[in-house]
């Protein structure tokens, strides 16, 4: 080694920086006055701190070397202010790099980040069950996450697509939008509305098609403007959509084929454009098909199948017969213009309406929703509770593993102390529980992600009436990413407290103390404990709030007797069947032959089934009184039925009588109605003898029955007519019927069908179903949140119990001696567990009242979702705390158990 | 231990403490270099070199006093360590056995 040798200071102690610079007052002995140099201390920042002192100094030595005894001036002075800026900007962007180097490769120790995530990898599998726990409760709280988020991504998130979608309006009735509006509010209101760009008819169309040879079937259609593809500004994928010659009257009749049916019915043949496409006695011409991914907006917003086929503007769109607001099948769709706010939009719409109606209370809630804001608004609330439950399964996870990290960390705290006082580095422990939550959270993710795929079509199954149908739902790249980061962060965010703590100066004591950092271990894992527990309760609390919801909506009753009855479809085809008359034969004749059946007691038929579904719904009349009067005009839903239907479904009749057989065409016509029509139109008057008028038809009311539940078993109150069928007109109205079937046996679904084909082969006969399964499905929605909150509620409480199982074994295990000591002092075996039982009480105690308030704040949440119960249902709250506190107890039972059998002279011997 | 291996930097710093002996500083490599070499390096690439073959365990360092000419800043001191001799006189090693037979072509090229 060669050098100059001169002897320096020399040796280990570090003599203190002393003065400095930006000091200078107490100026150091020496040759050269320290004023020539310039201050530099508002400038040390940016130099790293470890070498600010030597770094600058040395900066300033090279830069006087250079100055050679000359005065700086300002430029000098720049020029080492610049070095400082340069330099410091160089020494930083390198020390960046070469950490991350060293975290890669590992810094000269033979320790990157490939060695870390190994030894991660050995670390949790040396205790594979802890592991193993922790990441199954990761990878649940991933799976919960994501389906929800999977489910909301799709439903409320994504865009539809549609070219104008946030200018995009519906015109309808009912806070959903669930009714239509009639022709005229459409061409008066919003057609005629110069605040609107674009508008269009739509017009739901439940038709038997065929193509070609193919058998009749039954298919949901719409009947549109023919401006309504531009409007949502879709593309074609063959042929054309409709063109404003396809809306002129007297237009020669078209459709749009949706791809399915393009490749189902005319098996992807590029010809198919020209073609002829037969759909109730009419023949239409096929003039393009819509592509693969179109969803029609209506059928996404109400969850119904998307159309098989659009027919442009059909002879009705202008039939002045149908040119009166009663008729209100239709909903309005509208673009807004560009420059003009929607709430002024939806104003002019409304006042015009209110001028139209005579009264703004005559409008009966017609009002111009802003259509996003429409989709997904029934299931918004489910969504959010999927995704709310999944956020605390992941809570839960969290706790679980910075609870294994934790215990992990302890065991080598000693480790870590002896090799931060031989001056190893400390990081390293920090890096080695990081890489083992990464190595947790990636594997938890990749895991969860798994389950989620594998039950994805299951979810959506579950989930049936919050998603469209049709909707697939698929995962992608942005959705793993989702997984794999609210994993991680989790997985991570569980490292934190752990790494803290282990890396904490004081650890060194602990070294000396020989003992563990017991104390603050306990109060982390108690603290853990007791979040567990109290989000344990909420989940329970809330689960069985949901499942007593279920079950009081379960036994609630319909209105009618489900048990006993059947239900088939059949379609009447006027083009098979012929005029009215031989329509109402022909069911007549299987109504008969069914009637017929061993076991069966009774035989109805009606054109739309309560829970089925069907919202069509009619402005009905009383003529007598002037327009706006109260109860002039009522939102009804009007039902054609067979003789027989009130008494096959066991409707109770409250006055007059119920349809007849002699209720023919040509006869009086008559209406039968329920009890809230009757209430709403007749506030004040009997209602029997009194004249309505329905579509144009004045009907006498010879009858009132009881209200059955329309649309689901939560609410009521729906307005019903119901009028003879053989009465029905026009004949597009009486071509789908469903026949119920009262029997005190279980039915043969095949003789039903045997009894239709009897009487005409040619007749499309739907699947028999019970009716029971029509009103199960009406409770899809509480069943799919019960399911959950149980699952999660249950998956809670386990883990809440063993962590409380944990940290009571583990105090036993520190005050071993002291109940050595008390057992040798006569200590009864009572006095024993109640010592111990003490320690977990208290934790669950804290817990529950915790959970407590978190179960009133989430009840309050959940009171939308709620029947039959209150959000702060005592029953239910108290249910909750005996779990939680039966699951604490049972957790103690093996640390009591081993406190029980401690030996005293055993454990005063050890210590 | 596997034994370190050098980057280009690392090993002109480690070489100029070998040369200029123990108890040099960041000012003096700095110089060093600056004249021996091609290349001109700044605090900014001297200390977290220095940091690196710290860790290494090739040299080992401690805080000087503060010294006028410094502007009554500290140095802090380096000297190199035995396993630091070693890789350095591997890298001049290396290099002698590369070079030689081509002193004069390489000197050329130089324009020396």
């Amino acid at each position: 080694m060669g050098g100059r040798g001169n002897a320096r200071d020399g040796g280990h102690a570090a003599a203190a920086g002393g003065e400095r610079a930006d000091e200078h007052l107490a100026a150091p002995r020496g040759h050269r006055p320290v004023r020539d140099v310039p201050r530099l201390g508002w400038l040390s920042w940016l130099i790293p701190g470890r070498h600010r002192e030597e770094w600058l100094g040395d900066l300033v030595e090279n830069w006087l070397r250079e100055m050679n005894g000359r005065r700086p001036g300002p430029a000098g002075r720049l020029r080492l202010y610049g070095r400082v800026v340069a330099s410091a900007v160089v020494g930083r962007t390198r020390m960046i790099a070469n950490a991350f180097e060293d975290l890669w490769r590992g810094g000269g120790m033979g320790t990157g980040l490939i060695q870390d995530v190994r030894f991660a990898v050995r670390m949790l599998r040396r205790e594979p069950v802890a592991s193993g726990a922790a990441l199954l409760t990761l990878a649940l709280g991933v799976w919960a996450f994501i389906t929800g988020f999977t489910l909301m991504d799709r439903v409320l998130l994504r865009p539809l697509g549609y070219e104008a979608e946030e200018r995009m309006l519906l015109v309808g009735r009912d806070e959903a939008a669930l009714f239509g509006v009639s022709l005229p509010d459409h061409l008066e209101l919003v057609e005629a509305n110069d605040l609107v760009e674009r508008a269009v008819l739509w017009q739901g169309w439940s038709v038997l098609i065929r193509s070609e040879d193919g058998p009749w079937s039954r298919a949901s259609a719409a009947s549109v403007g023919a401006g309504f593809f531009d409007l949502l500004g879709a593309e074609p994928a063959l042929g054309r959509f409709f063109t404003p010659d396809d809306d002129a009257p007297g237009h020669a009749p078209t459709v749009v084929l949706s791809w399915g049916t393009w490749q189902s019915r005319f098996g992807g043949r590029a010809d198919v454009v020209g073609a002829p496409f037969l759909a109730e006695g009419e023949s239409y011409t096929v003039v393009g098909v819509a592509r693969r991914d179109f969803r029609d907006p209506m059928s996404h917003l109400f969850g119904w199948s998307n159309p098989e086929v659009w027919r442009a503007s059909p002879p009705h769109f202008h039939d002045t017969d149908l040119y009166d607001r009663g008729q209100v099948s239709f909903w309005s769709l509208a673009v807004a213009r560009e420059e003009v706010p929607l709430e002024e939009v939806r104003g002019r719409i409304l006042a015009g309406a209110a001028i139209a109606y005579g009264s703004p209370e005559a409008v009966d809630d017609l009002d111009a929703h802003v259509y996003r804001d429409l989709v997904g608004q029934g299931s918004r609330g489910s969504l959010l509770l999927l995704l709310g439950a999944g956020a605390v399964v992941l809570l839960v996870a969290l706790a679980n593993v910075t609870n294994l990290l934790q215990a992990r960390g302890i065991g080598r705290t000693r480790e870590m102390a002896v090799r931060g006082s031989v001056g190893g580095p400390r990081g390293r422990l920090v890096r080695q529980l990081l890489a083992e939550a990464a190595v947790l959270g990636l594997a938890g993710g990749l895991v969860g992600v798994a389950l989620t795929a594998a039950t994805l079509d299951r979810a959506a199954g579950l989930s049936a009436g919050l998603l469209p149908p049709g909707m697939e739902l698929s995962l992608d790249l942005r959705i793993l990413a989702v997984a794999l980061g609210v994993s991680v962060a989790v997985a991570a965010g569980a490292a934190v407290i752990p790494a803290l703590r282990a890396t904490r100066a004081s650890n060194l004591a602990s070294l000396r103390a020989g003992a563990g950092t017991g104390a603050r271990r306990t109060w982390l894992q108690s603290g853990l404990v007791v979040v567990q527990t109290a989000l344990a309760v909420v989940l329970v609390a809330s689960s069985g709030l949901l499942l007593r919801s279920l079950w009081a909506l379960s036994g609630r009753d319909p209105g009618f007797d489900a048990e006993p009855v059947t239900v088939m479809g059949v379609s009447l085809l006027p083009e098979l069947f012929g005029g009215d008359d031989e329509q109402t034969a022909t069911l007549e004749a299987v109504a008969a032959r069914v009637a017929a059946l061993p076991g069966v007691s009774g035989v109805g038929g009606i054109t739309d089934l309560p829970l089925g579904g069907a919202i069509n719904s009619t402005q009905v009349r009383r003529p007598e009184l002037p327009e706006g009067a109260d109860g002039q005009s009522v939102t009804t839903l009007v039902r054609g039925v067979l003789p027989g239907w009130t008494e096959a479904m066991g409707i109770p009749a409250v006055a007059g009588r119920t349809i007849h057989a002699s209720d023919r065409a040509g006869a009086l016509d008559v209406a039968v109605v329920n009890r809230s029509f009757a209430a709403r139109a007749f506030p004040e008057e009997e209602p029997l003898g009194r004249v309505v008028n329905v579509r144009g038809v004045e009907r006498t009311i010879v009858g009132i029955v009881e209200d059955v539940h329309e649309f689901n078993l939560d609410e009521g109150g729906n307005a019903v007519l119901y009028e003879p069928y053989a009465q029905v007109r026009p004949a597009w109205m009486r071509s789908s019927v469903w026949l119920t079937v009262r029997s005190e046996r279980a039915l043969d679904p095949s003789a039903l069908r045997a009894a239709g084909a009897e009487v005409d082969g040619r007749l499309p006969l739907g699947t028999p179903r019970p009716m029971t399964y029509y009103v199960g499905r009406t409770v899809a929605g509480h069943r799919f949140r019960a399911v959950l909150a149980v699952a999660f509620g249950g998956l809670a409480l386990v883990l809440a119990a063993v962590g409380l199982a944990g940290v009571t074994a583990y105090m036993v295990g520190r005050r071993t001696r002291e109940i050595g000591v008390r057992i040798a002092l006569g200590a009864s075996p009572g006095g024993v567990a109640r010592l111990v039982i003490k320690g977990s009480g208290t934790l669950t105690a804290l817990g529950v009242v915790l959970g407590l308030a978190g179960a009133v704040a989430s009840g309050r949440a959940l009171a939308g979702f709620l029947y039959g119960v209150s959000a702060l249902d005592p029953a239910t709250l108290a249910t909750a705390v005996a779990t939680l506190t039966l699951a604490a107890l049972a957790a103690s039972l093996g640390p009591v158990r081993r406190a029980l059998t401690v030996d005293p002279v055993v454990s005063l011997r050890e210590e | 231990m596997t034994r370190s291996t050098l980057g280009d930097l690392e090993r002109l710093v480690l070489l100029s403490v070998v040369r200029l002996g123990d108890g040099t500083y960041g000012a003096e490599v700095q110089r060093e270099i600056r004249e021996r070499t091609s290349r001109d390096v700044t605090p900014g690439t001297i200390y977290p070199t220095l940091d690196r073959l710290e860790k290494k365990g090739l040299v080992r360092s401690w805080m000087g006093e503060a010294t006028p000419e410094r502007g009554g800043r500290a140095r802090r001191h380096y000297a190199v360590l035995p396993e630091g001799l070693v890789l350095a006189a591997e890298a001049w090693r290396d290099i002698a056995a590369l070079a030689e037979g081509i002193e004069g072509r390489l000197r050329g090229a130089t324009g020396e």
